[in-house]
């Protein structure tokens, strides 16, 4: 991706982080392919997450303590944080660049509207979710969806994702992430109460925000501080090494590839 | 062909095409069967949204933040073993299936927590803070990391050994049986052929106290010495260990991972803090430093305290002041390119750290850009009057010429004739103002640099103060030839001590694992002397040793854990030939007796270092100073830690003939206690009881607590206690008649006995002495007990200790341990807790040590040198950079441990470590990212996935330790005749240890390549050669 | 490729989408392409095209019943396919596709049955139990009017556009991937269906038929014109990415920039794609090469099949959020070969019972005038 596209990818990336600010009417009825009425929820919230990644030491203690606590099949991730090595386009320093994924709970998300049975849906308080006893396991959101946050859960059989712990959000804990998150880079809370800690976060750091693949126009809820706009999409990089090795140096693939 | 005909062969491959198609569709075909059963093709869920999500373990009222407990669980506090930092936790349990659902952190534990909460808050009010009621949650986190989270699937795991096991096949054959607890400890203790092999020498006849081992030496102590104690670390269990090894055994002999881990660090680090009986060392007050250096460590990549240096780290960066840079060979999580503007990676050669130190100290001194009042304050009269906690001996004299029967030593009141020798005011002399010499008690300012010659009782003698020497050490080399060795630039050397120094006190050098170099003990210590004379010692913002630990295991105030009727005091010479000198042995004076010279000595006899496990097994085995006739090994693996053992170990220890009994107490067969003739199931992480301390740079004084949150799942003694480590030594205590166990076995204060026959016995009275000491403990609510699931622990505590220790222990559990509350972290701009003994600019105590290859004295201040042989040869003089281009050299996981392979939800996220190669070496030897290579060292060859960047330093190539496993469930064992079949994808990866080689200077036969004064096993910049591996796929 | 970034840790997916769909996607192409086929010779009548409507009617005929097998099969809840009605879902394309899908069968079967009562009934006069089955089959010897037939026939071709807009827009729709986010690729769909449909008559046509040379002409042209537009819709996106701004093209460019497999995969595309136009030119061209049309007939079917696999299984293996490629590798069990192989075994056996059945060979009912 050459630069100038990259830079403005960047600007619409936090153009779009910007714009959560700014709340956006319902749709009522829905078109092919449109967003249908949210339901369920607390109508008072709009729960989203901020990733403050000067904070992330990349300890992965949100991906397992995520995976424990909903019990995700091995090999199979609601919350992983990706590490790079990167080299710093004006000084060239080589440092680390740590990027926590999940899913955005956008506002407008593209899973939503591709289910055929409408077992994924978007709650008030904007948490996607998706009800496994209607759902069918056509994996279509997980096509759908441009994060790689969905996929087809080998034990239950159907489509799962970071619900950003709505069972506990709905008692009033933290998310398994948040809890864990040895430095306090996620930040959790309810976008409509401006005294939230994300609320005056989203205030402080209002211009430097960005959120992941704004070209996608889905309006992404988890937004990233310190940012490098080099990988707000996919990025450009060299591959991470995908094979394993025994010690005679056979490949011996990955152990939790499941199907 | 007729029509009929016809349409038979039709319907014939028509029914193919049907039968083709049923064995292709049996997929969904299963799953139809399982939708029409269920209701569903895969697992029932419990809930529609939630799936099979962890139910809360509690919740809060969003109104009232009034918490209400699930009573279907129970949230215990104790302490986590997935790394060596120990950190308290917050463990959820499910109470009808006993079963643990998850790990956080305990928000009471500084290790823990970001700002630990007051231990009296009651236990719901925590639960309320680190809810999600008015985001509080958020500002008190209490965390457990990835390998904390992971490290549950330990207890459950279907490679834990539950049973006790006897081996059936020759040692390291993996074949075994089950055996009873009894049998174990009868065997063990009688002794017999107990293989078919041949006579085995029981623990009942090895345990003689009074006869000498070796007759000739009568130095190396009693035939009880014959008896080695290996442990991995203390996880809070060590005292009881001791108590049997030291002092209820008399084995002199112990050993634990230090040694493979990271001594030279410490010790250099103790040579400074003037204690190598302990090697204390420090870490940056993170919170209020303003600029730190970290060399050969990295926090947030690992490193102890972990989750605490990462967490303090992240904040400096996002919302502190703390600028930092990282000198490390390779690039690691600590350097954040989010917070690009606060933090800078400076690549570094492997093993040439105290270059880069010396340099940085030679531009300090020669600049003058040193904490110049503090230094030359000279005692600790002049310290109080200027309001410092402690002083350097900077100023002190040192008598020089080696002629004079104290050289090396201090010049003291005494050698002036104005002090008794020996007596408490014979204070080192230093030169005052007025240029006279003075006591350092009594004078005010000492002068830093002096050169002169004294008289003394034994004659005229040159002397020089601390910091002359340390000048002269450090002006050997300019700054350019010390960029040379360490392969950074002279420029980046002198902005970096600009930098460094700009911050005055208020900046920190910060060092540890990556010392393990064939030089690291003074590269340890000249880096932590950039501190010193930076004068951040003891400084808000400066360097901490930290609040240490409540000691619940000596002679508390409630019961003595230290002594007990006919305890017996360890004797003679360790195995590792360490902490006694080499001119004191009979082998030294019968070869001055004889003409000869007594250098160099049969192998190396190190002074200065504590008993070190890298040269106990080799030497045990092989009969220097003398033999071992058993071992007993708790968790302990030095042949996957130790660079180059295993090679050298491995067909001597599965010789009968070379030790008679090897026992092991694990739960998990690693790739030492394979080879072991028994192996004791041991209780896991959670199951333990124990109290583990502190680490430096943790500001407070605590204790964590651990008990068994969960009922051991191995096996049982006939008592019905849970075999284990402790059940073990207890039992076999008694069965050998040793004191200190059994009966009357621990004195209360009140002089009366107390038995020590259960692990409560021992773990609740140390409690009691914790929960009592200073302002007792209070007794903790009815709620409290409830929200900390130590109701089942209630009834054990009131049968053991006294009426009035019970509310205080229970408080203790309750909370997890005892922790000081955070106001005793800082005493205005100093620390609450100060290092009170001066600081050595140069160390006495080393600078008298004598070499025991040379004869000569060991250099008392920092100094430059190469990674070195035993000899004192150059490793490049063996291992030339023509034949061996690069150095390997090992770094610490960010997720992996040494013994975490076996936790799937780790490899899950990494299942392999890649090796970094630099770009330019990659180019250089035809090298493409995720080649295979293979990677040759002198002593041993591995095949490798490299990663090519620019990730690493030019020349060095590096490995990410944790991989490379061939047991911890890696291998199969056949146990009773069936096979447990091994996980190959344990085994994935590459171990540095495995590129470790023999020192080519040794004579001793066998040894892997020391650091000279430390005994550290060296794995940073092992000599290395790579090819790319043609296709192997 | 910036090797200034290199990822170090990142999670890998697999796929979402099994072979299944291919197998669906292939047989509901091959089904709506052949059901126009059959068009002319039996909806409007024009006899020279009546032996190409004979065999364009079973090919219809058996892929329509096999492909939602196959779809059911890519659910992993199959049996909860009755969720599709019981929440109608409108805004959702694959909703919508549950509800033409089965009309469109229903009128297939429909169309097909009027097409072959005359002779069913007929043959239902012989002797033995496929007479009798026969008698069943056509529900009794009375006169179905031709309306009936024209009017199933305009149905099914009618729900056949929505199937053809439908998996189009389904998979084109998807924003997530580029690679099909596209309108072209609907209608690289129908076009490869087409020749895929066309190829598969011709096979048909050599297996199970005298080789007839009119079908072969005819389903040659169709094969060539089909490739011809093909090209022309690959030139068009191509230069949509040139001139302004496609992420599919994008995608695309880079996936070849950046891997040899995708490299080796478009090149070996364009070849067998310029091998097949011009076979069919020679084929036309040359008499008496008309009777080795079978060649390309299986060529036509490889690029039908082949495409939906590059598009839908390969374009899964393009990571979204990461650097690189997944690697798949088709496995061998049900979801895998066994799978594809199994389908195949269905059709097969769906052909071959209407082949022992019905006397499709027969003369189809022609129009009044």
């Amino acid at each position: 991706m050459d630069k100038i596209r990259r830079a403005l990818l960047g600007q619409i990336a936090k153009l779009t982080a910007g714009a959560a600010l700014v709340p956006l009417s319902s749709v009522a009825s829905a078109a092919i392919n449109d967003q249908p009425p949210r339901r369920e929820g607390d109508p008072e919230k709009r729960y989203a997450m901020l990733i403050d990644l000067r904070a992330c030491i990349g300890c992965q203690a949100c991906t397992v303590s995520c995976h424990i606590e909903n019990e995700a099949p091995l090999g199979n991730f609601r919350t992983i944080v990706s590490q790079y090595e990167v080299e710093h386009e004006e000084t060239g320093d080589s440092a680390t660049f740590m990027l926590p994924r999940l899913c955005n709970h956008c506002e407008n998300p593209p899973c939503v509207p591709v289910c055929p049975v409408q077992a994924t849906f978007q709650r008030q308080d904007g948490i996607v979710v998706v009800d496994n006893e209607v759902c069918v396991g056509c994996a279509y959101c997980v096509q759908a969806c441009p994060y790689d946050a969905r996929f087809i859960n080998e034990h239950t059989q159907t489509a799962d994702k970071c619900t950003f712990c709505a069972h506990r959000l709905d008692v009033g804990l933290l998310p398994a992430c948040v809890e864990s998150c040895v430095g306090g880079a996620r930040i959790i809370g309810d976008l409509h109460d401006p005294d939230s800690q994300i609320s005056r976060m989203m205030k402080e750091h209002y211009s430097e925000l960005m959120v992941l693949k704004p070209e996608m126009g889905t309006a992404p809820h988890v937004f990233y501080l310190g940012m490098d706009e080099r990988f707000v999409s996919r990025p450009d990089a060299k591959p991470a090494i995908w094979d394993v090795r025994d010690q005679q140096g056979e490949e011996i693939g990955y152990e939790f590839s499941g199907h | 062909m007729d029509k009929n005909r016809r349409n038979f062969l039709k319907g014939a491959a028509a029914a193919g095409g049907v039968a083709t198609f049923a064995a292709g569709y049996y997929g969904p075909l299963e799953k139809m069967g399982k939708g029409l059963v269920n209701g569903t093709s895969g697992k029932a869920t419990a809930d529609r949204l939630h799936g099979n999500s962890l139910a809360p373990e509690y919740s809060v009222d969003p109104k009232t933040g009034e918490v209400t407990l699930n009573p279907e669980q129970r949230t215990a506090f104790t302490v986590c073993y997935g790394c060596t930092t120990k950190c308290g936790v917050r463990v959820r349990i499910d109470n009808n299936e006993d079963k643990v659902l998850r790990a956080s952190g305990n928000p009471f534990h500084p290790l823990s927590s970001d700002e630990h909460l007051d231990e009296r808050t009651p236990v719901l009010e925590a639960f309320k803070r680190m809810s999600g009621f008015q985001d509080q949650g958020q500002l008190n986190r209490s965390t457990a990391c990835a390998r904390g989270n992971a490290a549950m699937s330990q207890l459950t795991s279907d490679q834990r050994v539950l049973n006790c096991l006897k081996r059936t096949g020759p040692r390291g054959s993996n074949q075994w049986e089950t055996i009873p607890f009894e049998q174990l400890l009868d065997e063990i203790v009688a002794g017999g052929d107990l293989f078919g092999e041949g006579e085995v020498e029981g623990l009942r006849s090895i345990r003689d106290v009074k006869t000498p081992l070796d007759p000739d030496n009568p130095e190396y102590g009693p035939k009880s010495n014959q008896l080695l104690m290996m442990e991995a670390t203390d996880y809070g269990r060590s005292a009881l260990l001791k108590r049997f090894a030291f002092n209820a055994f008399g084995t002199r002999n112990y050993g634990h991972h230090g040694a493979y881990c990271g001594l030279a660090f410490r010790m250099g680090s103790g040579a400074l803090m003037n204690d190598l009986a302990k090697n204390a060392h420090v870490k940056p007050d993170y919170a209020n430093v303003k600029f730190a250096l970290f060399i050969g460590t990295a926090p947030s990549q690992a490193g102890n305290p972990f989750k605490r240096q990462g967490r303090l780290l992240s904040q400096a960066r996002s919302t502190g002041e703390m600028e930092y840079v990282l000198v490390d060979p390779a690039l690691t999580a600590a350097a954040s390119h989010s917070a690009s503007d606060r933090n800078r990676w400076i690549s570094i050669l492997p093993g040439t750290d105290t270059a880069l130190a010396m340099a940085l100290i030679r531009w300090m001194l020669a600049n003058e850009a040193y904490a110049k009042d503090y230094l030359a304050l000279p005692g600790n009269a002049a310290a109080r009057n200027a309001g410092e906690p402690g002083h350097t001996n900077a100023t002190h004299l040192v008598i020089e010429d080696s002629s004079h029967p104290r050289a090396g030593y201090f010049l003291r009141l005494s050698d002036i004739g104005l002090a008794e020798s020996g007596a408490e005011e014979d204070y080192p002399v230093v030169v005052n103002s007025a240029g006279e010499l003075d006591s350092s008690e009594v004078a005010d300012k000492g002068q830093l640099f002096v050169e002169r010659t004294v008289e003394t009782g034994s004659g005229p003698v040159t002397v020089r103060s601390s910091l002359f020497k340390l000048r002269q050490e450090a002006m050997q080399y300019s700054i350019e030839e010390y960029a040379e060795f360490c392969g950074i630039e002279a420029d980046v050397i002198r902005n970096l001590a600009r930098r460094f120094t700009s911050f005055g006190r208020m900046a920190a050098a910060d060092t540890h694992g990556g010392m393990m170099s064939g030089a690291g003990f003074y590269a340890s210590y000249s880096i932590n002397m950039i501190n010193l004379l930076a004068g951040s010692f003891n400084q808000k913002g400066g360097v901490a040793k930290g609040g240490g630990s409540f000691n619940g295991v000596g002679a508390g105030p409630r019961y003595n854990l230290a002594d007990f009727p006919g305890k017996v005091g360890p004797k003679g010479v360790f195995l590792s030939r360490s902490r006694f000198p080499y001119e004191k042995t009979s082998e030294y004076k019968r070869r001055v007796a004889a003409g000869e010279s007594p250098y160099p000595a049969t192998a190396p006899w190190r002074s200065l270092a504590p008993p070190i496990l890298t040269e106990h097994l080799l030497s045990g085995l092989e009969g220097y100073p003398y033999r071992i006739k058993a071992m007993i090994g708790v968790m302990a693996n030095p042949m996957y830690g130790q660079a180059g053992l295993t090679s050298l170990l491995e067909e001597r220890i599965k010789d009968p003939k070379n030790i008679g009994l090897f026992v092991a107490v694990d739960g998990f067969i690693n790739e030492t206690n394979r080879f072991a003739d028994y192996i004791v199931p041991d209780s896991v992480m959670y199951e333990v009881w124990g109290f583990t301390g502190a680490w430096s740079g943790t500001l407070t004084k605590m204790t964590t607590a651990c008990w068994p949150v969960v009922e051991p799942r191995q096996a049982k003694t006939a008592a019905g206690e849970p075999v284990s480590m402790d059940s073990f030594f207890i039992e076999l205590a008694q069965r050998l008649d040793l004191p200190g166990f059994g009966d009357n076995a621990i004195e209360g204060a009140d002089g009366q006995m107390h038995p020590l026959k259960r692990a409560e016995d021992f773990y609740l009275r140390a409690a009691a002495n914790i929960a009592m000491s200073g302002q007792p403990l209070p007794t903790p609510a009815q709620e409290d007990i409830n929200a900390s699931g130590i109701e089942p622990l209630l009834e054990r505590i009131e049968t053991t200790v006294a009426e009035d220790e019970a509310g205080p222990v229970a408080h203790l559990y309750s909370r997890g341990g005892r922790f000081e509350t955070m106001e005793s972290a800082y005493d205005g701009e100093k620390l609450g807790h100060a290092w009170a003994r001066p600081l050595c600019v140069y160390n006495e105590q080393v600078g008298t040590s004598i070499d025991s290859y040379s004869g000569k004295r060991l250099v008392g201040t920092p100094t430059h040198y190469e990674p070195r042989f035993w000899d004192g040869s150059l490793l490049r003089d063996h291992y030339p950079e023509e034949e061996w281009p690069l150095l390997a050299f090992s770094f610490k996981s960010n997720l992996m441990n040494s013994y975490a392979i076996g936790l799937e939800r780790l490899r899950m996220i990494k299942p392999y470590n890649p090796v970094l190669l630099h770009r330019n070496d990659a180019e250089k030897f035809g090298v493409r990212h995720g080649d295979t290579i293979s990677i040759e060292s002198p002593g041993g060859k591995v095949l490798a996935l490299a990663l090519v960047g620019e990730n690493v330093h030019e020349g060095a190539l590096g490995i990410e330790h944790g991989y490379g496993h061939r047991e911890l469930g890696a291998a199969s064992h056949v146990i009773d005749g069936e096979e447990r079949a091994g996980n190959p994808y344990l085994a994935a990866g590459v171990n540095i240890n495995d590129l470790g080689f023999s020192d080519p200077t040794r004579k001793d036969g066998t040894a892997t390549w020391l650091e000279n004064v430390s005994g550290a096993s060296v794995r940073q910049g092992l000599p290395v050669r790579v090819r790319v591996v043609a296709d192997m796929v | 490729m910036n090797s200034a970034v290199i990822e170090v840790l990142a999670p890998r997916y697999g796929i979402a989408w099994y072979p299944w769909a291919v197998q669906y996607f292939f047989m509901i192409a091959v089904s709506y392409s052949a059901l126009l086929l059959t068009v002319p010779g039996l909806l409007l009548g024009k006899k020279n095209y009546q032996p190409l409507a004979k065999v364009a009617l079973l090919v219809t005929v058996s892929c329509t019943l096999v492909g939602p097998v196959a779809l059911l099969a890519d659910l992993h809840q199959p049996l909860r396919f009755w969720h599709f009605y019981a929440n109608l879902t409108p805004w959702s394309w694959m909703s919508i596709g549950s509800l033409l899908l089965p009309v469109y069968l229903l009128l297939v079967v429909a169309y097909a049955w009027l097409a072959w009562r005359p002779a069913m009934q007929e043959q239902a006069q012989g002797e033995g139990w496929i007479a009798k089955l026969s008698g069943w089959i056509s529900l009794g010897q009375w006169h179905a009017p031709r309306w009936m037939l024209v009017v199933s026939g305009l149905g099914a071709l009618l729900f056949s556009l929505g199937i053809m807009i439908y998996t189009g827009a389904e998979v084109a729709i998807v924003k997530a991937r580029p690679l099909w986010d596209t309108l072209w690729l609907p209608v690289m769909f129908a076009l490869t269906g087409l020749v895929a449909a066309a190829g598969l008559v011709i096979l048909i046509n050599r297996l199970m038929t005298g080789n007839d040379e009119d079908v072969n002409e005819q389903s040659l042209k169709v094969v060539f014109v089909s490739m011809v537009l093909s090209a022309l819709v690959a030139a068009l996106w191509i230069s949509e990415g040139i001139t302004g701004f496609s992420p599919s093209v994008e995608q695309a460019l880079v996936s070849l920039q950046g891997n040899p497999e995708w490299r080796a995969v478009a090149i070996y595309g364009l070849l067998v794609g310029i091998a097949l136009t011009l076979s069919t030119i020679v084929m036309l061209r040359r008499p008496g090469w008309l009777g080795r049309s079978w060649i390309a007939g299986l060529l036509a079917v490889h690029i039908g099949w082949t495409f939906r696999w590059m598009v839908l299984m390969e374009v899964q293996t393009v990571a979204k959020n990461t650097a690189g490629y997944y690697h798949y590798a088709i496995e061998a069990g049900s979801s895998g070969l066994l799978g594809i192989i199994g389908t195949f075994g269905l059709w097969l056996a769906a052909l071959l019972i209407i082949d022992i059945l019905v006397p499709w060979k027969k003369g189809l009912p022609t129009s009044p005038h």
